[in-house]
């Protein structure tokens, strides 16, 4: 008698009333040994808990990432210039005081004239100093910029204005504070309409906007750095940089001293459609290496970040996919071994069955579904523990946790397919006893 | 228990069964023509029926007798479709049951045999009525035509007090005649009754005697299988077996 047959006359024969008889039969049998029918669920129930919770922790956790990426702009080539290490120092500049590295205008015009889909660049200087109000100062960076970089970078204007494409054209002393500088700078005030001192010049306070969590985390991500200056920025346009600052920087540290010539510290690309931004990133990667005999540039595409975050998070999932299969697994071999045992517990129960006229296929339905139903409540009981256990994490571990609305779903679908597996042996060999024998068992 | 005593106030009726037997004893209900049974036991071959020609009538009260290992117990396997005999026909009801395909076995003894055994053999996790219904449930009768069924049934053994209670609160007794019930359900052609007074005091199994005696004398076919010769004088046509043959048989039919 094979299964298919079984099955397909198990259905011809299937009523609604059929099934619900069976289905209260079945919980009488599992009752009888409720302790027993317990503990075979409870593998059920950790197998399916662990499905859900793991698919929500690891998807919360490639969210939380993937976030920190989108924040970049996914559209976004950034560019930034890094001090090239000392190893690599050409000869030539060592002999100058001035240190002179990193990205250029040359470099952008280039760009913008040879990279096809190149929108817009946003360049930027720094100029890291403290910054007064008053006889306050904190660590922090003077940055210059254009108008449009809140837009381009995805940051929110908390308060005020950005400063405008006017002021950039008259080099005006305005200035936008992060977040957490105008915390710092101005704890009670309202800093708009205030002024922010840095060396000999002051900046009229228009507007402030929100810190950017996505650089300074991934910052610290990827390097560690904990310079407390980070963050702590003060936006003006990029020309009025140029008058106050010049175009070689000044450092005066811990009594030592040290000058930079950097024409831009950051320079972001942005690329017109998305397909075009791995093309893009190549080219101007040429570009860069042939203008630049030293590495003294850094370039970061977020797309590529996010596709390799995305092959990380199929990894992540195949892995804990794997891990919750074999609890599953594990819990479907614990079910098969009690239902064997009940098999033959109840040899006697199903040579009655036989002798009053049950056939074959009946006695297998009626094991098939005393597995389903403990593997189904256990699967019931482990969504309930799996949807619990993710908010658990989130409220002590402080994880973004997210539970796709699929998950319980296929995890409990699971859970009855796994009775189905494990239940059809027992209730094969349940069938094909021999009713006289089975009579006759004590 | 008084319903059940006053169910078999007809138990006085002993003589009658032959008459009933008469009048539907056209054809027989049971006719086994040239039946072995063997079984192989290592690299012996164990005859436990050799050639056993046998019918039985439409309201026989038939006990078989015999000395264990005489082929009893095969006998009844083979009557009551549990098993098949290896060389022969097994007539019920005019069919040949003795090679059918299993699915078709269990129809047969899901429709037309009723099973009473020693030991009760009632499922412990149902309830009396839910036991009387068993048989009911594999012919696909509904919940509501199967206690349309169980009740008069319980209320015939006298149990219907008892009637939600599982067999472990049952007394020996109670739990046959729920058995009894159970083999009734279907309105069997033929009941089988195994050694049914064996695991019960004098008291009790005299109870269930007395309702044998009463279902024959409804017109019941009843086939006691046991090694009790008192129980055999109670019945109207006694078989001996002896070493898988029919030693003796009181067939008061002559034919």
């Amino acid at each position: 008698m094979s299964f298919a047959t079984v099955i397909s006359g198990s259905i011809r024969e299937l009523s609604f009333f059929r099934l619900r008889r069976s289905v209260v039969l079945g919980i009488k049998s599992l009752w009888m040994h409720k302790l027993r029918s317990f503990l075979t669920a409870l593998g059920i129930v950790f197998g399916v808990a662990s499905v859900i919770s793991m698919l929500a922790i690891g998807e919360g956790a490639s969210f939380e990432a993937q976030q920190q990426i989108k924040d970049l702009g996914s559209q976004n080539i950034i560019l930034e210039s890094v001090k090239p290490s000392n190893t690599t120092t050409a000869g030539e500049q060592e002999r100058s005081l001035i240190l002179e590295y990193g990205l250029t205008y040359k470099d952008i015009s280039q760009i913008q004239a040879t990279v096809p889909g190149v929108e817009v660049t946003i360049p930027s200087r720094q100029v890291k100093d403290f910054l007064w109000n008053k006889s306050s100062s904190v660590d922090g960076i003077a940055l210059g910029t254009v108008p449009w970089f809140p837009m381009m970078k995805n940051r929110d204007i908390l308060r005020g204005r950005f400063f405008t494409d006017m002021e950039m054209d008259d080099r005006s002393p305005v200035c936008v504070l992060t977040a957490s500088l105008s915390r710092n700078l101005f704890p009670l005030d309202e800093p708009i309409g205030k002024t922010v001192r840095m060396q000999t010049s002051y900046f009229r306070v228009v507007g402030v906007v929100e810190d950017d969590r996505a650089i300074a985390a991934a910052e610290s991500e990827i390097e560690g750095s904990g310079e407390n200056s980070d963050g702590m920025e003060m936006m003006i346009p990029i020309t009025t940089l140029e008058d106050h600052f010049g175009e070689v920087l000044f450092k005066y540290r811990s009594g030592s001293f040290e000058a930079e010539k950097v024409e831009l510290h950051e320079v972001t690309a942005r690329i017109e459609k998305p397909e075009q931004v791995m093309p893009a990133a190549q080219a101007i990667q040429h570009i860069l290496e042939r203008n630049h005999k030293d590495i003294d540039y850094k370039m970061t595409v977020p797309l590529d970040l996010l596709q390799r975050a995305e092959r990380t998070k199929q990894i992540f999932n195949i892995v804990l996919g794997s891990i919750a299969a074999i609890s599953l697994l594990v819990g479907g071999i614990g079910i098969m071994n009690i239902m064997l045992a009940t098999v033959t517990e109840r040899t006697r129960e199903i040579g009655i069955r036989r002798a009053l006229g049950a056939k074959k296929k009946d006695i297998i339905f009626q094991f098939l579904i005393e597995t389903v139903i403990l593997s189904g409540a256990g699967g019931l009981l482990g969504v309930g523990v799996g949807l619990a256990i993710p908010m658990l994490v989130t409220h002590f571990a402080e994880m973004v946790t997210i539970i796709q609305f699929w998950a319980p779903t296929l995890a409990f679908t699971i859970s009855v397919a796994i009775g189905v597996l494990f239940g059809i042996y027992p209730a094969f060999r349940a069938a094909d006893m021999n009713p006289v024998e089975a009579l006759r068992h004590e | 228990m008084p319903e059940s005593e006053a169910a078999l106030t007809a138990s006085a009726q002993q003589d009658e069964p032959v008459s009933s037997s008469q009048s539907g004893a056209d054809d027989p209900v049971i006719e086994l023509r040239g039946v072995e049974k063997h079984y192989q036991m290592g690299s012996f071959v164990v005859k436990a029926l050799r050639g056993v020609d046998l019918k039985i009538f439409p309201g026989d009260y038939m006990s078989i007798l015999g000395p264990s290992g005489c082929g009893k117990s095969t006998m009844l396997n083979i009557l009551g479709c549990l098993d098949q005999p290896s060389v022969g026909e097994y007539l019920l009801d005019g069919v040949d049951v003795a090679q059918l395909p299993d699915d078709h076995l269990s129809s047969v003894r899901g429709k037309k045999l009723g099973f009473i055994f020693q030991s009760y053999n009632l499922i412990q996790q149902l309830t009396v009525l839910e036991n009387i219904e068993v048989p009911l449930y594999y012919q696909g009768f509904t919940e509501k035509e199967s206690r349309e069924i169980s009740v008069p049934l319980a209320e015939k053994v006298g149990l219907v007090a008892r009637s939600d209670h599982k067999p472990t609160e049952l007394s020996g007794g109670q739990q046959q005649r729920v058995a009894i019930a159970r083999a009734l359900a279907n309105d069997p052609s033929v009941i089988l009754a195994d050694e049914a007074t064996g695991n019960l005091d004098s008291k009790s199994g005299g109870d269930i005697l007395e309702i044998f005696d009463q279902l024959n004398a409804d017109g019941k076919t009843l086939i006691m299988i046991t090694h009790d010769e008192t129980m055999a004088d109670r019945t109207s046509r006694v078989l001996r077996l002896k070493d898988g043959e029919i030693a003796f048989d009181t067939n008061v039919h002559g034919r």
